[in-house]
């Protein structure tokens, strides 16, 4: 399955440190890679920061949202060259987003199971640092994901 | 060794429900404690709770956003309740502050294993059969009026038992009845099984008590009634306990609950029930059928033989000992000596109606249950239906057991005495006001006096077990 592909890893992207320029931003580059409506993906975006944060810690932040159109769901990483202001647990500023973007009905249980697999992941302090490490070089930080965990699904 | 359980939950279940649940997951096995956490996520509920599991649990932590499935699983039980993201935060003072708690949730709902947990002194083998009792009597409820009230509205006594008109809306009633008769014997098993294992023991505990109740299956005369039941919940809820501590591949444990459990359940326990429980069952039968022929042979032991039958209606009320005695009774009838009949029908009342009106005697001692299910066991004493009794058996068969048997017997040798008979294969006062005896009122002796020893004896063990509770409680 092709949840995650490198062409999905956007590095060092020059965007305001605002939580909202920065979803913006990150939206704007997945919806032209896989052709989906961006004002959806910023709304869904913005609307799941509403409830509550995303930023879990350690400068790295996981915005997901649901979105019709689509039937698998799509993996997306960004490193940003300035540290954007999440509002994270930890008040830390974060560098990396991991965007997870699912199809509003009918996901595949086994692509939805993937994705708790790397939400999991994401508590292990040895991958954050490695995705950290790897930030400015997208197909290092495509390698650090896809050798951690089993997108292949 | 020191354990706790969790549940996460998110609103939209793919990242913070599992995110806590491996941050819970990391700090609590760090810190030495077996660790398992329920996912309430968009893929549904993964490494469900069993009822095992939050039984062994020294406490409960819920991070959740939104309201989690099953809060009620946690009555009775220490429970912090959090967010997910204070679980990602800090893990470790969640842990901490858990471990801290003093009181433990009630629960709006009051469900029987709650009020059933009142008792501190009470085993878990004892709370795991209150589970099953307390699932169990509405069934007995429903099935004993439904049956008591189209045979006394419906039924006609004649040479075959009480017979109700077919096509009548008695027989249905009487049907309905029979089938919420038939449905307590898995009922019982299976909540048993539940209370120890969770959801995976339930088909395996249910599907084997039917087949424990099933003469053609088994090999026998009679299943094994309420007996066998329990012994099947407890067989089936521990060997799926037992099955749960296998190392399983995280990747096969989905299919286990669903799958294995139960196939690999059913399968071991139908098999020792058919291969080993079959022919002892069937020899017991026999065995106690040729002591009765026996006794009845000579004139000099009928009072003998009326205890005997007594005692034997009151065994298993309804299982494979009671049936050996009712059936003698039966056959007793056409062969011409109706008084053989006439003593197991004046046994047949005392079972129900001794622990129904039990309840009315001290009242303050006995629980809710017992006395809600107080009424109906007399209902069904009068209309001779003995498995009134088996809620108060099951629920405490070391004191209700020996007292309806001894009751039982005692109105059994006096039927006897009073050389009864009963022309119609079925028992309790009913037969008696509708004509099929040859005294009524000596008949109704005789169950009153089996009645007065069988309350007596509760009673007195009733006041007993009070007092040792004050003692043990100061």
């Amino acid at each position: 399955m092709s949840t995650f592909v490198q062409t999905n890893v956007f590095t060092d992207i020059d965007c305001q440190s605002t939580k909202a320029a920065a979803l913006t931003a990150f939206a704007g580059k997945i919806s032209t890679t896989n052709a989906l409506d961006k004002s959806a993906l910023v709304q869904g975006f913005l609307a799941r920061e509403a409830e509550s944060t995303t930023g879990f810690g350690n400068g790295v932040a996981i915005p997901h949202t649901k979105i019709t159109g689509i039937s698998e769901p799509i993996v997306s990483v960004i490193s940003f060259q300035h540290p954007v202001d999440w509002t994270s647990l930890d008040d830390q500023p974060v560098e990396i987003a991991i965007g997870l973007v699912m199809p509003q009905t009918g996901a595949d249980q086994d692509h939805l199971k993937v994705l708790s697999k790397l939400a999991r992941k994401l508590m292990d302090t040895d991958f954050i640092a490695a995705l950290q490490a790897a930030r400015h070089d997208a197909s290092q930080l495509y390698q650090v994901i896809q050798s951690n965990v089993d997108l292949s699904h | 060794m020191k354990s706790f359980v969790g549940v996460t939950k998110c609103p939209v279940g793919v990242a913070h429900t599992y995110m806590a649940a491996e941050k819970l997951q990391k700090i609590g096995e760090a810190q030495g404690y077996q660790v398992k956490v329920e996912t309430q996520g968009a893929t549904g509920v993964e490494d469900g709770l069993t009822a095992a599991d939050i039984q062994a649990a020294d406490f409960v932590i819920v991070a959740a956003d939104v309201e989690i499935d099953g809060e009620n699983r946690f009555n009775g039980k220490k429970v912090l309740h959090t967010t997910t993201a204070a679980a990602i935060k800090d893990a470790g003072k969640l842990v901490a502050d858990a471990q801290q708690l003093q009181t433990t949730q009630t629960g709006a709902t009051t469900t029987t294993t709650t009020t059933s947990s009142n008792d501190p002194q009470q085993s878990p083998i004892v709370k795991q059969l209150l589970n099953g009792v307390s699932h169990m009597i509405p069934f007995v409820v429903v099935g004993g009026l439904f049956i008591a009230l189209s045979i006394a509205i419906g039924g006609h006594p004649t040479a075959n038992g009480m017979v109700i008109p077919k096509n009548t809306i008695w027989s249905a009633m009487n049907q309905i009845g029979s089938i919420g008769f038939q449905l307590m014997i898995p009922i019982l098993a299976g909540y048993i099984a539940y209370a120890i294992a969770g959801r995976a023991a339930l088909a395996p505990a249910m599907i084997s008590a039917m087949v424990a109740n099933t003469p053609a299956i088994l090999g026998t005369k009679s299943g094994t009634g309420f007996i066998g039941a329990i012994l099947v919940g407890f067989a089936a809820g521990y060997l799926v306990k037992w099955i749960n501590t296998w190392p399983i591949p995280k990747d096969l444990r989905p299919i286990m609950p669903i799958f294995v459990i139960p196939l690999l359940g059913t399968g071991v326990i139908t098999a020792v029930l058919i291969l080993f429980l079959g022919a002892p069952i069937a020899w017991l039968m026999t065995s106690l059928q040729d002591l009765l022929t026996f006794l009845s042979k000579n004139p000099s032991t009928s009072i003998v033989l009326g205890l005997v039958l007594g005692a034997m209606i009151g065994v298993d009320m309804g299982g494979a000992v009671n049936k050996v005695a009712f059936l003698f009774g039966v056959a007793s009838i056409t062969a011409g000596h109706a008084q053989i009949m006439g003593a197991v029908a004046a046994a047949i009342a005392v079972p129900p109606l001794a622990t129904g009106i039990a309840t009315f005697v001290r009242r303050d001692l006995n629980t809710e249950e017992e006395k809600s299910a107080g009424v109906p066991a007399i209902l069904m004493g009068l209309i001779g239906i003995t498995e009134g009794a088996i809620p108060f058996a099951t629920a405490n068969p070391k004191h209700v057991i020996p007292s309806v048997i001894i009751g039982s017997a005692v109105a059994g040798a006096f039927g006897m005495l009073f050389k009864i008979t009963d022309a119609v294969p079925h028992g309790g006062p009913i037969v008696g006001v509708l004509g099929a005896t040859n005294h009524l009122l000596l008949y109704l002796l005789a169950i009153l006096i089996g009645v007065a020893v069988a309350v007596a004896l509760l009673t007195v063990f009733k006041i007993r077990h009070a007092k040792k509770q004050a003692i043990t409680a100061k």
